[in-house]
């Protein structure tokens, strides 16, 4: 590991193999992109709540350019900011730090990996400035709209490659590329990489997660590349995979779209309940509770995830008895994530619990993924569903779920390891507003339009004033409320900015282990050096060894003997 | 911790056969996936035959015949790999590559007479998946060569003798394949 | 990647005593005679029987050829775990769409 001699600046940081840097890199990417879709999100939103009016910092929004914003914010939060940020960048700053070893087992590959990411990233925003613009139909890329509707006009084989539609669709397609080159050097990693005496039932439970996350990604992904190849072709070369004038079939897509869709979500929520596992026994100076069943059960939510994915497809006029099928296999894959979340409560049971910032990032997950997750089991039924179907309840529904994923994980993790790997320590003030303000208007932004979505209030429509019922009274209200919740909460963000640049610029004083937890990499420098660790560390026990009775301090690190 | 752990450490695979393995599976969902779509339209509609029995069975079963041989030489190869007979290994890969360009010529002069006999992507909905299926494996094909060329450069002169192992692997994923597409395109009249 | 040079390599038989070599010339033969068989029972146009029959030796080819030439069967039981995911994600996926596009017919697709 000599690490003395001089690194150019390239090397160091555009393409450089360092598992950090690479982590940086994708996290970097991933909060960018964020501000992208956290922008195109205000910008219809702000048209939802004051129609017709010029928005602030943009002007007048047409039909199709609220299609185009609504897809791609769509598309950006999932692909663009869950997937960077939650599997490959906590996968890259944690696996190598947290199994004992000093870099990925393929780091070329890895570099690799995040310069496609870069380049389906430039693609997807190259998409807005092509002729027509963004796709628009929908994040789920359905065709017809997706293959020949009004989104490609022109048959022509240049044109049609240069539209909305068929640049999303390659996009898509470099960034599962960029995905599966992370998750084998994942998987790879820490089947073989492990230090000494880091046994299987002893790596965290963290890294556990975005493995079986990486797992579910790579086993649910194939189809829908398959399906993408053919309604590229579709597009551009005008088959009719999907036209049913010609033998296809736009159901098929939509299985095929599904089948991964729906594991994805497990994808993105894995990673962040990982992190939630190593955050609670940290500040609740508890071991995890019942830590192997807590493996066991993501096994077993793994391999339901594969057999629920025609719920979102309820309306879509698929087989009666299958929907059935789908209904209780839904229902039956909340058990796992409950499971899950009562063993997080069981953690926190009469634990000393120390309300620090990622402490309270992680109580405010649990709290709104509560709602999400039972609002969930309403929809997974087929009867309520095909009411609620592709109304704001919905909508609503997987904002309450997947923004605690995304956003309260990732600060919980941000808040938690961002002195280790900066080295410098964030102002707590300025964190506990962070903390404060999103959670409120979180809140302010979703709650009022579940009573919108029950009144039936369908999304996609970019102008509601032909609707008499929504364009005015206590429903305008509550969107313009939302509205004023989600400008708050885009601005609340500018705090944490403020905070990161504030440490950033201050002198390296992290201590090695700010928060007395007992994982491997709490024992490297602050930040760690390249290759991590001066020596291998040698594991003795399991990560989570908090109040062992008779032990002088509260905590064993695991390296300890 | 219970003393009954199991050591998931001794995975026994060197990385780099653990990193391909997961490669194929993931290659598999692919192929797999599309297979799927096709079966599926395939049984939906079993006029398809009239167009399937354009196919040339006779090329399909030459370059059948060459894919499989060239997956016995590549394990002829990677034997040889393991004794460092340096001489041997090149012969065999040599062999291998020679094998794929012959199927890729097969290929061409097959899809040459299709589309002059007027089945192209968008003439039938067979034809799309016949082009789209043998297409994607072609460049898989072409993919295996260029893999298989630059790790001969290597192990000629020794370098990275593993990787011919690698190579190997990926190459009869390739012929894996292709015994799935045969039948399905070519025989199932 | 792993940067080993001429002086270090390490062959994963020679580190672990990793998998041995089966025959593999009878395997080829097999493979073989399994193909001629299953193009003689496309020739012969029975429908449903010579289906089912193609569509088994080439599950019988492809077990063979990874087994044999993939060396999975000296591999552990972890990468037959993978393989069979495979197998069964696809058949999920398959099993799920089944009553969706076939069982449908076009007029009623259309």
């Amino acid at each position: 590991m000599e690490n003395t001699h001089k690194i150019s600046f390239v090397n160091k940081y555009l393409f450089s193999t360092d598992h950090k840097t690479i982590g940086a890199q994708y996290t970097i990417m991933g909060v960018l992109m964020a501000a992208v879709g956290g922008f195109l999100a205000y910008i219809f939103r702000y048209n939802l709540a004051f129609p017709g009016q010029n928005i602030p910092l943009f002007g007048a929004l047409g039909p199709q350019q609220y299609n185009s914003f609504v897809t791609i914010h769509g598309m950006i939060m999932v692909f663009w900011v869950g997937m960077p940020v939650l599997l490959a960048g906590f996968g890259n700053f944690l696996i190598p730090m947290m199994i004992g070893t000093d870099d990925m087992a393929f780091p070329t590959l890895n570099m690799m990996s995040f310069w496609i990411f870069f380049l389906s990233a430039v693609i997807l925003l190259a998409s807005f400035f092509v002729p027509g613009g963004a796709f628009g139909g929908g994040w789920t890329m359905y065709p017809p709209l997706s293959a020949n509707g009004y989104m490609v006009r022109d048959p022509n084989f240049l044109s049609a490659l240069l539209s909305g539609s068929s640049l999303l669709i390659l996009a898509v397609a470099l960034e599962f590329v960029a995905m599966l080159m992370g998750g084998i050097n994942f998987l790879v990693t820490t089947f073989n990489k492990r230090t000494k005496g880091m046994t299987a039932f002893r790596v965290p439970l963290v890294v556990w997660y975005i493995n079986i996350a990486a797992v579910i990604f790579m086993f649910s992904v194939g189809p829908l590349v398959a399906g993408a190849f053919m309604l590229l072709f579709d597009v551009v070369l005008g088959t009719g995979f999907y036209d049913p004038a010609r033998g296809g079939d736009p159901i098929l897509f939509q299985h095929l779209f599904w089948f991964f869709g729906h594991p994805e979500v497990y994808v993105l929520l894995l990673p962040s309940l990982g992190v939630l596992a190593e955050v609670i026994p940290v500040f609740s100076r508890k071991p995890l509770f019942a830590y192997k069943k807590l493996v066991y059960l993501a096994l077993l939510s793994a391999v339901l995830s594969v057999v629920v994915w025609a719920h979102h497809q309820f309306i879509a006029g698929i087989d009666p008895r299958m929907a059935t099928f789908f209904s209780i296999g839904t229902i039956i894959i909340s058990i796992p994530f409950a499971g899950i979340f009562l063993s997080f409560m069981a953690t926190l049971w009469g634990g000393s619990i120390r309300f620090k910032l990622p402490m309270l990032w992680a109580l405010g997950f649990i709290a709104l993924f509560l709602i999400g997750g039972l609002t969930g089991l309403f929809l997974g039924s087929n009867a309520f569903d095909i009411y609620a179907h592709d109304t704001y309840f919905v909508v609503t529904h997987f904002h309450y779920t997947l923004f605690p994923d995304i956003f309260f994980g990732f600060f919980a993790a941000f808040y938690f390891w961002f002195p280790k790997f900066s080295g410098r320590t964030l102002n707590n003030t300025l964190g506990h507003l962070h903390f404060w303000l999103t959670f409120v208007f979180f809140n302010c932004t979703w709650f009022v339009l579940f009573f919108n979505g029950l009144a039936g209030q369908h999304r996609r429509i970019h102008d509601y004033s032909a609707f008499s019922n929504f364009s005015g009274g206590i429903y305008q209200t509550f969107e313009k409320f939302s509205t004023i919740g989600a400008i708050c909460l885009i601005l609340t963000q500018f705090i944490f900015l403020i905070n990161v640049i504030m440490s950033m610029s201050k002198k390296k004083n992290a201590v090695k282990n700010p928060w007395e937890a007992t994982t491997l990499e709490w024992v490297a420098d602050s930040p760690p050096p390249h290759g991590n660790f001066p020596v291998m560390p040698e594991v003795f026990r399991g990560p989570y060894d908090y109040s062992v009775p008779g032990e002088a301090k509260d905590f064993l690190p695991q390296n300890q003997q | 911790m219970s003393n009954k752990e199991i050591n998931l450490e001794i995975s026994h695979v060197p990385q780099g056969r653990l990193g391909l393995w997961i490669l194929i599976a993931g290659e598999l969902m692919i192929f797999g996936g599309l297979i799927a779509c096709y079966l599926l339209y395939r049984i939906r509609f079993p006029e398809w035959a009239n167009d399937a029995a354009h196919t040339s069975t006779l090329i399909g079963a030459i370059n059948t015949i060459v894919l499989l041989s060239s997956s016995f030489t590549v394990v002829k190869a990677h034997e040889a790999a393991q004794k460092r007979d340096y001489k041997n290994i090149t012969k065999y890969m040599t062999i291998t590559i020679f094998c794929g360009l012959l199927f890729l010529v097969f290929k061409s002069i097959e899809y040459i007479t299709e589309i002059h006999e007027g089945h192209t992507l968008v003439s039938s909905e067979f034809f799309s998946f016949y082009f789209l299926m043998t297409g994607l494996h072609g460049l898989h094909v072409v993919a295996g060569m260029v893999t298989m060329l630059v790790v001969m450069l290597g192990a000629r002169k020794g370098e990275n003798l593993h990787r011919v192992e690698l190579a190997g692997m990926y190459w009869h994923m390739v012929d894996l394949i292709w015994i799935f597409l045969f039948p399905l395109l070519y025989i199932a009249k | 990647m792993e940067n080993l040079n001429k002086d270090t390599v390490v062959f994963p038989s020679e580190k672990h005593d990793y998998h041995g070599h089966p025959n593999y010339a009878r395997v080829f033969f097999t493979l073989l005679a399994l193909f001629s068989f299953s193009v003689l029972m496309g020739a012969l146009h029975l429908p449903t029987i010579a289906l089912i029959i193609i569509f088994g030796t080439a599950v019988w080819k492809t077990v063979l050829v990874m087994r044999n030439f993939m060396h999975l069967k000296y591999e552990p039981f972890l990468i037959l775990i993978a393989v069979v995911a495979v197998l069964f994600c696809l058949l999920a996926f398959f099993w799920g769409v089944y009553p969706d596009v076939p069982m449908v017919k076009l007029d009623i697709a259309k």
